[in-house]
């Protein structure tokens, strides 16, 4: 259980916007290729997920969008998203995925992936404590697992995938006026590591 | 699909490892705070060493006193701060008063009372760099003795002199353990707050000491006590007499003395019997902290919410007191978190918390007008006079002048070093 936090629960109007927002991107993107055009050596690729991050904090949603490039069974690309898992945050990542089997006729793709970077805190009036100023630092974030992609078309294919995910963040507690007159005015410091498990649906193009 | 290119056996034994993992799976908490480390010293020892010594940062702030072009900042149970504020625009602090235990001071002339513990210690400031100690009154403030148990000889008697510390790093469920079963049934320090001025020096309103004619008057949470200084540098205790429950500030007012408790506004009279206060009249309100100021028709009483505080209200009171024996509730104006206030001719200044100094212009109460405003400070305490507003905030000492009182500006900052 952490101690400090009160966590709210997620704006479902981010949520929305921010699923919206992915839809749009991944249209703009299926749009810009050519319909009966043969796969690249070296393409555009996009995938965007939506899942839930479990662990002892509970379980919260998460939405990511992923975009980079895919080189024969590789795909490397810049990862954005919202963590709504103890302190919302916003993750800013690489990912790196390797896919398995991955031919032209082959309808189910396994692949791994890891995903390393920071997050962005965006902590909400909840998770502050009262009568201190808090500061939320950014802090590490990752991700890597196991997941199969199934094979819609040519260009586009459904996953799922799971794995072990890493939220670190420091919550430091500076006593304002209230309680430095009365005498507790020592600075505390919480490191939180947060350990999950994650589970993503998404489509990639 | 190739199946014969495609072994499951891997992926699924994952998968079973990836449900099977969650319970493994902890957050983990740890927690740094400050272990702080009593050093000891004989009272003789502390005795000695209050007087002017080296300036040093300031890492909290406290009361505050202005007496001629010097600032008395306390810094709570350490000592006093000395600035010299001949030059507002450049403060400079030229000394530190060792003062293990201090919460609180008043100056009348050249001497500075100051409580050590459960102490009252009378200093002669006549020379701001050289402070000198001139008298001790032993445990006048019982509540906050620290130390006269099992003797009364100052050169066996163990004082916490000063506090080392050193951050420590625990596991968070660790600390709650140590909390609980350590802390909260160890006997926790009191700590006294808030002061008061006029006859000599003027001081902010969060006041706990007051100075009227010759006597020091003196609350705790439920006591006020009298000291007779007509001989300033050797002053008597004379009585104590109780006033109520969690008293928090007290605040002269021609011949009367205003005691703030987190309940209402005590109005004691000290012309008839100025060695024995009577009580004249209360006005009552919400639980709440509740500093005070006056002027010749109306007390500005503001109260705040806050988990020391309790209660939930956060507004300025203006209370009629032309008649002492009936003071009525005039006008209430919400405000954020009020803390300390000031007022000069029409205009009032308050410490609004967070949403900074407020400054009002006063001439019609019933229709107080916002004129100014200096936000990002989280404003404590205030003295207001001559143009020059002194405030004391979280993270700094700030004077700002008001020549233009719609447009106040900032002359200088002394930052606290935490």
């Amino acid at each position: 259980m952490i101690n400090s936090y009160n966590i709210g629960k997620p704006g479902i109007k981010q949520l929305f916007s921010f699923i919206a927002f992915m839809l749009a991107l991944s249209a703009q993107a299926q749009d810009s290729l050519p319909a009966k055009q043969a796969r690249p050596r070296v393409a555009f690729s996009t995938s965007n997920q939506i899942g839930v991050m479990n662990g002892e904090g509970g379980t919260e949603p998460i939405v990511q969008s992923v975009n980079g490039v895919r080189y024969k069974d590789w795909f490397a690309g810049i990862g954005v998203g919202l963590d709504y898992y103890e302190l919302r945050s916003f993750p800013v990542f690489l990912e790196i995925r390797r896919h398995f089997f991955d031919k032209p006729r082959t309808q189910f793709v396994p692949f791994v992936y890891a995903d390393g970077g920071v997050h962005f805190t965006w902590a909400e009036k909840d998770d502050k404590l009262i009568g201190y100023e808090n500061k939320f630092s950014h802090g590490l974030y990752m991700d890597a697992g196991i997941g199969c992609g199934i094979r819609l078309k040519e260009k586009q294919s459904l996953f799922v995938s799971m794995g072990y995910s890493r939220k670190e963040v420091k919550h430091r507690l500076l006593p304002e006026m209230e309680w430095q007159e009365r005498g507790y005015d020592s600075p505390l410091t919480y490191d939180y590591n947060f350990n999950r498990l994650s589970f993503k649906i998404g489509w990639q193009l | 699909m190739n199946q014969k290119t495609l072994s499951w056996q891997p992926w699924i034994a994952g998968l079973l490892l990836l449900f099977l993992l969650p319970s493994c799976f902890k957050d983990s908490c740890n927690k740094t705070y400050r272990l702080f480390i009593p050093v000891y010293k004989t009272l003789s020892e502390v005795r000695a060493n209050m007087k002017s010594n080296t300036a040093r940062d300031i890492g909290r702030s406290g009361k505050i006193y202005i007496y001629n072009d010097f600032i008395f900042l306390n810094e709570p149970d350490k000592g006093i701060h000395i600035i010299d504020n001949t030059n507002p625009k450049a403060p400079r602090q030229i000394s530190f008063v060792t003062i293990p235990g201090n919460v609180d001071m008043a100056v009348k002339g050249n001497t500075l009372y100051a409580d050590s513990y459960g102490d009252l210690v009378t200093f002669d400031i006549s020379n701001p760099r050289n402070v000198v100690a001139k008298k001790f009154l032993n445990n006048v403030f019982p509540h906050r003795k620290a130390y006269y148990s099992n003797s009364s000889n100052p050169d066996s008697i163990k004082v916490i002199a000063e506090w080392n510390w050193k951050d420590t790093t625990v596991d968070c469920d660790a600390y709650n353990r140590l909390y609980e079963t350590y802390y909260l049934s160890s006997s926790a320090d009191s700590k006294g707050n808030y002061s008061s001025p006029q006859v000599g020096g003027k001081g902010g309103s969060m006041a706990r000491f007051t100075l009227l004619n010759n006597y020091l008057y003196t609350v705790t949470s439920a006591d006020l006590n009298v000291f007779d200084i007509s001989s300033p540098q050797d002053p008597s205790y004379i009585t104590r007499k109780n006033v109520g429950s969690n008293i928090e500030t007290i605040y002269p007012f021609r011949d009367k003395l205003f005691i703030g408790s987190n309940s209402g506004m005590f109005i004691y009279d000290v012309a008839a019997n100025p060695s024995n206060p009577g009580k004249m009249s209360q006005f009552s309100h919400f639980t709440s902290c509740d500093p005070v100021v006056a002027d010749d028709s109306y007390a500005y009483v503001t109260l705040r919410s806050g988990t020391a505080c309790q209660g939930f209200t956060n507004q300025l009171e203006i209370v009629k007191v032309t008649d002492l024996l009936n003071p009525t509730l005039v006008a209430t104006w919400p405000l954020t978190n009020p803390h300390g206030l000031a007022k000069d001719n029409d205009l009032l200044f308050i410490c609004d918390g967070k949403a900074g100094l407020k400054v009002y212009d006063a001439k019609n109460v019933q229709g107080l007008n916002l004129i100014a405003q200096v936000e990002k400070i989280d404003a404590y305490d205030i003295i207001a006079g001559n143009k020059l507003a002194i405030v004391v905030a979280s993270d700094g000492l700030y004077q700002f002048n008001y020549f233009n009182e719609t447009n106040i500006q900032l002359v200088s900052k002394i930052s606290f070093i935490r």
